[in-house]
C-alpha cells in the first residue's frame, strides 16, 4: 500500500514536471500561442455549432415521435445559454448530455410502438 | 349501445381491414378491474375521485363543498353564456336550448374526421359567428363550460364510437394512455391502475373511471377552475415529459378515450379538487 | 509562472490529499467493518440518503417507506434490512439502475438507465440502502 501511495505522487511529480516544460516552452513563442489560441476557439466554436445541431435535430425527433422529455429541453437551453456567455466547457457538456437523453427517448419512443398493446386490461 | 358498437366493429372490419379495438369490452375490463381492486366500492362513486376511497379526505372536500369554490364560475359562465355575439346571435343557436349537452362530449365529428371537445365546440361556435376564439385551459373558456357542465348534471355519458375512423381516433388515445413517456418512463396506466389507491408521497392516487365526470375543475393549488387537458399537461410533466399543447390531436383522441372508459356514469361537474 | 507552478502545485496536493483518502478507507475496509464505521463510509452513506431524498434526484420516498424519512409513499415495498435481504451490491445497484430488467412492468423509474441518477450517486445510494 505504502508503495503504491509513493510511487503515486512520483508518477503525478513526472506528469506536472512536463506540463511545466510545456509552460515555458510556450511562453517563449507568445505570437504563435496567440494564434493557436484563435485557431482553438473558431475550432471550438465550430465543435459546438456542429453539436448543438446535432442535439437540436435529435430533439425535434424526440417532439415528431411524441416522445420528448423536458429534461432533454432543459440541457439544450442551458447548452445554449453557456454558449452566449462564453462557458464553453459546460455549453459542450449539456449538448452532449441532450444528445444522449434524446437517444434513450427515441429508444422508448421506438420500443413502446408495440408494448402498450399487451397492457390494455382484458 | 351494444348494437351501436357491433355495427362499429362490422364496419372497422369491412373498412380499415382487421381492426381489433372492441371499446364496450374494455370500458368493462376497466370496470372488473377497478372492482377487484376495491371490493366493496360502488364504481359510481367514482365519479367523486379520489374521494370515493380516502375517508379524510373526502370530509374535507364534502367540507369544501357546502361552500362550492366553482360556484363564481358558474355565475360567470351563465352571463357569457347569454350574451348574444356581434352578429345577434348566441351560444343556444349552436348547441340548442338545454345548455347541459356536456354528457356528448368529446364527440367524434363525422364530417370533420377528428374528435371535438366541448370546449372546441364552444370556440367553433364562436368562431363561425365571426367571435375570436379563447384560451384553451383557464378563464372565459372555462367559465362557460363550467356553467354548461353544471347544466348537464345528472346526465349519463353517452359518448358514441360509431365509424371506423371514430374507432382509429380512440385507439389513438388508447395507444396514448398506455405509453411510457418521460424521463421516468410513465404510462398513465402506472400511476392510475398499477398504482391506484396507493399513496405517491402524501398524495392518494385516484381510478381513471370517473375521470372524466366533474370537468372543470376548481383546484386548490390552481386557485382557479381549469378543464381536464390542464390536468393531463401536469401529469406529463410529472413523468419528466414535455406536455403537448391544449386541445392538440393527442389530447383530444386521449380525453375521448378516457371519457369513454366512464361511459355510462353520472355527470357531476363542476367539481373541486385539492 | 509563478502562478502556474503554485496551481499545479496545490493540484497534486489536492490529488496526494484524495490518495491518502482511498487508500485510507480500503485500509479501513480491511481491517473490518464491523467496529466503527469509518468516517469515508458515513460520509457516503449520508450522501446517499441526500440523494434517496432529494425530490430532484432519487425522490424514493414517494414511493418506499425508508425510516426517518418524511412523507414516504407506498406503492414499492419498504426499503427496510435491506443489507440481509439484498446483500449483493451488484444486484441492488442493478434493480436502482434499471428495475425493468426484473420486472418488465414495474413502475420503479430505470434511474441509472434514463440517465436520472450519475454513477457516483447512484454508488452512494447503495452505501446507504446497504446500511437499512
Ligand atoms: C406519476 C403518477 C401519475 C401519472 C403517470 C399520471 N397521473 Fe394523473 N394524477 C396523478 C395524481 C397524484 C393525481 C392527483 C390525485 C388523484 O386524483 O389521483 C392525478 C390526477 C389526475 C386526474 C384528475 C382526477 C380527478 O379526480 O380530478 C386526471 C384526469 C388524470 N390524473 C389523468 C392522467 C392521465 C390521462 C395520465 C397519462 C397521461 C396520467 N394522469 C398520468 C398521478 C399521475
Ligand atoms: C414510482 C414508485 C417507485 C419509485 C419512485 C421508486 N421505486 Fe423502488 N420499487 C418500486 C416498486 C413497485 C418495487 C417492487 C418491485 C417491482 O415493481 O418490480 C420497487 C422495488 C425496489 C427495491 C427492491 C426492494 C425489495 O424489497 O425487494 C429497491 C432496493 C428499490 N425499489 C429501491 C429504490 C430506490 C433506491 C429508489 C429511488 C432512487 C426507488 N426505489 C424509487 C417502486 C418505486
Amino acid at each position: 500500500m505504502k508503495e503504491l501511495f509513493i510511487f503515486s505522487l512520483m508518477a503525478l511529480s513526472l506528469v506536472a514536471c512536463g506540463k511545466q516544460d510545456q509552460a515555458v516552452a510556450t511562453t517563449e513563442t507568445e505570437t504563435q500561442d496567440q494564434a493557436t489560441t484563435v485557431v482553438a476557439e473558431v475550432a471550438e466554436t465550430r465543435d459546438f455549432s456542429s453539436l448543438i445541431q446535432q442535439a437540436e435535430d435529435l430533439y425535434a425527433q424526440t417532439k415528431a415521435a411524441n416522445h420528448a422529455w423536458s429534461v432533454n429541453l432543459d440541457r439544450l437551453k442551458e447548452a445554449r445559454q453557456s454558449a452566449s456567455e462564453g462557458d464553453m466547457d459546460n455549453a459542450v457538456a449539456n449538448a452532449e448530455e441532450a444528445i444522449k437523453l434524446a437517444e434513450l427517448a427515441l429508444i422508448q419512443a421506438e420500443a413502446e410502438k408495440t408494448l402498450w398493446q399487451d397492457r390494455v386490461p382484458k | 349501445m351494444k348494437w351501436t358498437n357491433l355495427t362499429a366493429l362490422v364496419l372497422a372490419t369491412v373498412f380499415a381491414g382487421p381492426v381489433q379495438a372492441d371499446p364496450e369490452a374494455e370500458r368493462l375490463a376497466l370496470r372488473s378491474l377497478y372492482e377487484q381492486k376495491f371490493p366493496g366500492v360502488d364504481l359510481e362513486e367514482f365519479k367523486n375521485g379520489v374521494y370515493a376511497i380516502d375517508e379524510k379526505m373526502r370530509e374535507q372536500w364534502v367540507e369544501m363543498e357546502d361552500f362550492p369554490p366553482y360556484e363564481i364560475a358558474i355565475d360567470e359562465g351563465e352571463e357569457l353564456y347569454n350574451t348574444p355575439f356581434t352578429n345577434g346571435k348566441s351560444y343556444a343557436d349552436c348547441f340548442g336550448e338545454d345548455p347541459g349537452v356536456k354528457h356528448n362530449y368529446p364527440m367524434f365529428d363525422e364530417a370533420k374526421g377528428e374528435v371535438v371537445t366541448l370546449e372546441v365546440a364552444i370556440n367553433n361556435c364562436r368562431q363561425e359567428n365571426g367571435e375570436e376564439a379563447l384560451p384553451w385551459l383557464v378563464g372565459e373558456l372555462a367559465e362557460i363550460s363550467a356553467y354548461m357542465a353544471y347544466n348537464s348534471r345528472g346526465n349519463n355519458f353517452e359518448i358514441k364510437i360509431d365509424s371506423p375512423a371514430a374507432i382509429a381516433a380512440y385507439e389513438h388515445g388508447k395507444q396514448f394512455y398506455y405509453t411510457r413517456r418521460g424521463q421516468m418512463n410513465f404510462e398513465c396506466r402506472s400511476c392510475h391502475q398499477q398504482n391506484v389507491g396507493y399513496m405517491l408521497r402524501a398524495e392518494r392516487i385516484s381510478p381513471s373511471l370517473g375521470h372524466a365526470t366533474h370537468w372543470p375543475v376548481y383546484r386548490g393549488r390552481w386557485q382557479y377552475i381549469g378543464n381536464i387537458q390542464k390536468r393531463f399537461q401536469e401529469c406529463n410533466i410529472q413523468v419528466r415529459a414535455v406536455p403537448f399543447e391544449p386541445q392538440s390531436e393527442e389530447y383530444r383522441n386521449l380525453e375521448y378515450f378516457l371519457t369513454y372508459m366512464s361511459n355510462g356514469m353520472e355527470l357531476n361537474g363542476p367539481g373541486s379538487r385539492r | 509562472m509563478g502562478s502556474f507552478q503554485l496551481k499545479h502545485i496545490s493540484v497534486i496536493a489536492g490529488l496526494a490529499a484524495s490518495l491518502m483518502l482511498v487508500t485510507g478507507l480500503v485500509t479501513a475496509q480491511d481491517s473490518g467493518a464491523e467496529n466503527s464505521v469509518n468516517p469515508e463510509l458515513a460520509k457516503r452513506i449520508e450522501a446517499g440518503r441526500v440523494v434517496l431524498e432529494d425530490r430532484k434526484k432519487g425522490n424514493c420516498l414517494s414511493c418506499h417507506l425508508v425510516i426517518g424519512g418524511e412523507l414516504p409513499g407506498n406503492a414499492g415495498p419498504p426499503l427496510i434490512a435491506m443489507k440481509a435481504r439484498w446483500p449483493d451490491r451488484a444486484a441492488l445497484k442493478s434493480q436502482i439502475y434499471d428495475p425493468n430488467l426484473r420486472n418488465p412492468d414495474t413502475i420503479m423509474p430505470p434511474y441509472g438507465r434514463h440517465r436520472m441518477l450519475t454513477d457516483t450517486e447512484l454508488d452512494v445510494l447503495v452505501d446507504f440502502i446497504q446500511s437499512l
